[in-house]
């Protein structure tokens, strides 16, 4: 089943004369229970997509579905079944964390005893020590910020969770602290939904990705899938004995006296290369396909350039 | 809206009250409601009761003659409460003293005074004096209102008589409504004592010319403002809802102009906005949290206010104008907070949110006189006119403070220029729209960040 599905949506800013087009057409669609991680440069579209999806703003035109309720007309059905957290989480500065909490729940009518229960478990969950929860927030560090922020999202257990950039800004340890957390999410059976800058970390714990640029989604589906959408692999090929190199071979030597080829080729080209090196009398010492990194299919796909 | 709704907004009113209620503002706005609210009351009420009994103490009748050749001399006749001439009086022209200057008893002739307005002084009690280049044209009554039986009514008036030149007219008769009532003493002069209600002729006749002058008695007004003020509460509620005009639009703009921009500053307008509440229950739950800690003190303060003008005078205020001073207080009071919610939500950060509220209000509050003038001055309606006084209340309606202002006088009568119920229609217009207007910048802006 569909948990997220989003179709066609476009977003203009300003007007007539000044009009910024954010999204041009951005369509997607992510799996209940997956980790879906959400690239893009800088200025590409991520935020406003999420926030869309996170029933903030309204599209220009096209339409976006959480569990098949729409983001516009059917928003407090929506705010339900997501938690959002932002990229720079925000909080009543004067109130404490625990009131913060307490604010927010409210509008799930989490109150009481109730609450006391679900905080002090989420609190913990989130790595946030019982002696920091009534200090005002204003005191907080920015991990203790983005802590918080997760745990509001969290607060009413929705099946959806939308972080922009959860771990922006976070000192290694604390990077760590939330893959896991995340990773937990989806042991939950939670749809986590995520935009991030750091391909490291999403290549550790997404199962989907998808790559938007300039307001369109450029590249999207499984990492595996994304490789093989995204054009040649670099194989190395180490030949032993006499070499014979096939006519139609493109290739380009790269240690030609150990008898070493680099041939660039899609994925499920790879055992027809090998079968004609063989079938020309080569013996073959080894096979070496080197597949790209995260980073070299982002960098592939949005042309190493801004949004 | 839903019961789950209206309970979202008191969550967001309860936050907003508590956070309003923690401030260090919310206190210095506190006491400055209360301060000038109070001590406005206070003040008009001591300087009504001060000025009737100082009134009271001396009736000062100052009349331009010409008594040395020269029409820039004064006549000065002092009389106490009961209208009996006071001998040795110390008489202060523009705070100087002029003791010398007593030709009779209670009698003062003033020497070469130059052009202007002047101060006449005898103890507490002040009185102005006119000296003009051409005060007369013709045989001038003049006649001056004063209570002296002390029955709250100016109806016993001290008449003096001169000529085109200033010069006093003595032993000339005089008739009260064609009534033989006597001669003009040695400074022209004649004392008629409580007199009946309504239109009354003072005529002479003097050199076969009969001059007549028509005064009115008014027994529920009055010609001395001290005297109507302390027979009419109504009026030191109007005075008072001055001071209630100009602190109120600065409490709401003092406490919402972060409403929303703060908000945005400090990124928790999105996290709000993410959860299950309609846009409007947000303004609405903002505007209440405001409206609420303000609106309280607010009530309490008038009610304080009105108790004392209403112990203060003789007469109870009139239920009309009690109504419609607190009631039309607390519609100022939320037109501001939702026009100050309003520009929160234009504005990008908070200094710009206060700065843009405060602009409003110096529009609204200090330069509007300067906007009617110009408007009077394009139109060419002389300043002080008739014209301009109906001008300024047509245009006062565009505005919500003087449409406050002018909604208490129209409590308490019709007000020049425009129908009575005029100012009610523009005070709830300007709720209304700011209402409407602030959800629909909210949303805007909302919708374009």
């Amino acid at each position: 089943m569909e948990a997220i599905e989003v179709e066609n949506l476009v977003k203009i800013y300003g007007k007539k004369n000044s009009a910024v087009h954010a999204l041009k057409g951005v369509s997607f669609k992510v799996r209940e229970g997956e980790i879906y991680g959400f690239l893009g440069p800088n200025g590409a579209g991520k935020t406003t997509t999420i926030k869309i999806i996170a029933t903030i703003l309204n599209p220009t035109s096209g339409s976006a579905y959480i569990y098949g309720k729409d983001v516009v007309k059917e928003k407090k059905e929506v705010a339900k079944l997501i938690g959002y957290m932002p990229e720079n989480p925000g909080f009543y500065e004067d109130m404490s964390a625990i009131d913060n909490l307490k604010f927010y729940a409210g509008f799930y009518g989490i109150r009481g005893e109730n609450f006391k229960k679900k905080a002090a478990e989420i609190l913990q969950m989130v790595g946030l020590s019982p002696d920091v929860w009534k200090r005002k927030v204003k005191s907080y560090s920015h991990g203790m910020r983005k802590r918080l922020a997760l745990a509001q999202c969290l607060i009413h257990d929705p099946p959806i969770v939308i972080l922009d950039e959860p771990s922006g800004g976070l000192d290694p340890i604390g990077m760590y602290e939330f893959r896991k957390m995340i990773k937990k999410l989806k042991e939950d059976g939670k749809t986590v939904f995520l935009s991030s800058h750091i391909l490291g970390e999403v290549e550790k714990i997404c199962d989907t990705v998808g790559i938007i640029n300039k307001g369109k989604i450029v590249a999207g589906g499984k990492l595996e899938d994304l490789i093989r959408i995204g054009g040649s692999i670099e194989v190395e090929v180490c030949l032993r004995g006499k070499v014979t190199i096939p006519k139609d071979l493109d290739f380009q030597w790269k240690d030609e006296k150990r008898g070493i080829l680099k041939i660039y080729a899609k994925d499920d080209e790879i055992s027809d290369i090998v079968r004609t090196l063989i079938d020309s009398g080569n013996e073959i010492y080894y096979v070496y396909p080197k597949y790209p990194t995260l980073e070299e299919i982002f960098m592939r796909f949005v042309g190493g350039g801004k949004g | 809206m839903m019961g789950g709704e209206i309970g979202k907004i008191i969550h967001i009113t309860i936050r907003e009250a508590k956070s309003h209620i923690k401030s260090i503002r919310f206190f210095v706005i506190a006491s400055l409601l209360i301060l000038s609210v109070m001590g406005g009351t206070f003040g008009i009420n001591s300087l009504v009761q001060s000025s009737y009994n100082s009134s009271k103490e001396y009736n000062i009748v100052c009349v331009q003659i010409n008594a040395n050749g020269g029409l820039n001399d004064a006549l000065i006749i002092v009389y106490d409460v009961s209208g009996t001439l006071v001998d040795n009086a110390r008489l202060y022209i523009d705070y100087f003293p002029y003791y010398d200057s007593q030709v009779s008893s209670g009698v003062f002739i003033v020497y070469d005074l130059n052009y202007g307005i002047h101060s006449v002084t005898v103890e507490n009690t002040t009185a102005h004096l006119s000296i003009l280049p051409q005060p007369y044209f013709n045989i001038t009554i003049n006649a001056y209102a004063f209570d002296f039986d002390g029955d709250y009514y100016l109806d016993d008036f001290v008449v003096v008589i001169t000529d085109s030149l200033g010069n006093l007219l003595r032993n000339i008769t005089v008739y009260l409504d064609g009534k033989d009532i006597g001669s003009t003493g040695e400074f022209g002069e004649i004392v008629l004592k409580n007199l009946t209600d309504g239109e009354h002729t003072i005529s002479i006749k003097y050199q076969q010319n009969e001059v007549l002058k028509k005064i009115e008695v008014k027994r529920a007004e009055g010609y001395d403002i001290y005297t109507i003020l302390k027979n009419d509460p109504d009026n030191v509620i109007a005075l008072t809802s001055g001071f209630v005009a100009f602190i109120v639009p600065i409490s709401a703009i003092a406490l919402a102009y972060d409403s929303i921009a703060r908000e945005k500053m400090q990124n928790s307008l999105d996290t709000l906005l993410s959860k299950p509440i309609r846009r409007e229950s947000i303004v609405l739950g903002k505007f209440l949290g405001t409206f609420l800690v303000v609106g309280i003190i607010l009530v309490f303060v008038l009610g304080i206010s009105v108790m004392i003008i209403d112990a203060a005078s003789p007469k109870s205020p009139s239920l009309p104008v009690i109504i419609s001073f607190i009631v039309g207080s607390l519609i100022l009071l939320s037109t501001y907070i939702f026009m100050q919610i309003l520009v929160s939500s234009l504005a990008k950060s908070t200094s710009s949110a206060l700065l843009g509220g405060l602009g409003i209000w110096m529009v609204f509050q200090l330069f509007w006189g300067l906007i009617v003038l110009v408007v009077a001055m394009a139109m060419g309606i002389p300043l002080g006119s008739s014209d301009y006084l109906s001008l300024s209340n047509r245009i006062g309606l565009f505005n919500p403070s003087e449409s406050y202002s002018l909604a208490i006088s129209s409590s308490r009568g019709a007000v020049y220029g425009i129908p009575t119920y005029a100012p009610f229609v523009s005070m709830l217009l300007w709720l209304i729209s700011m209402g409407l207007l602030s959800l629909l910048f909210f949303k805007k802006m909302v919708d374009s960040r």
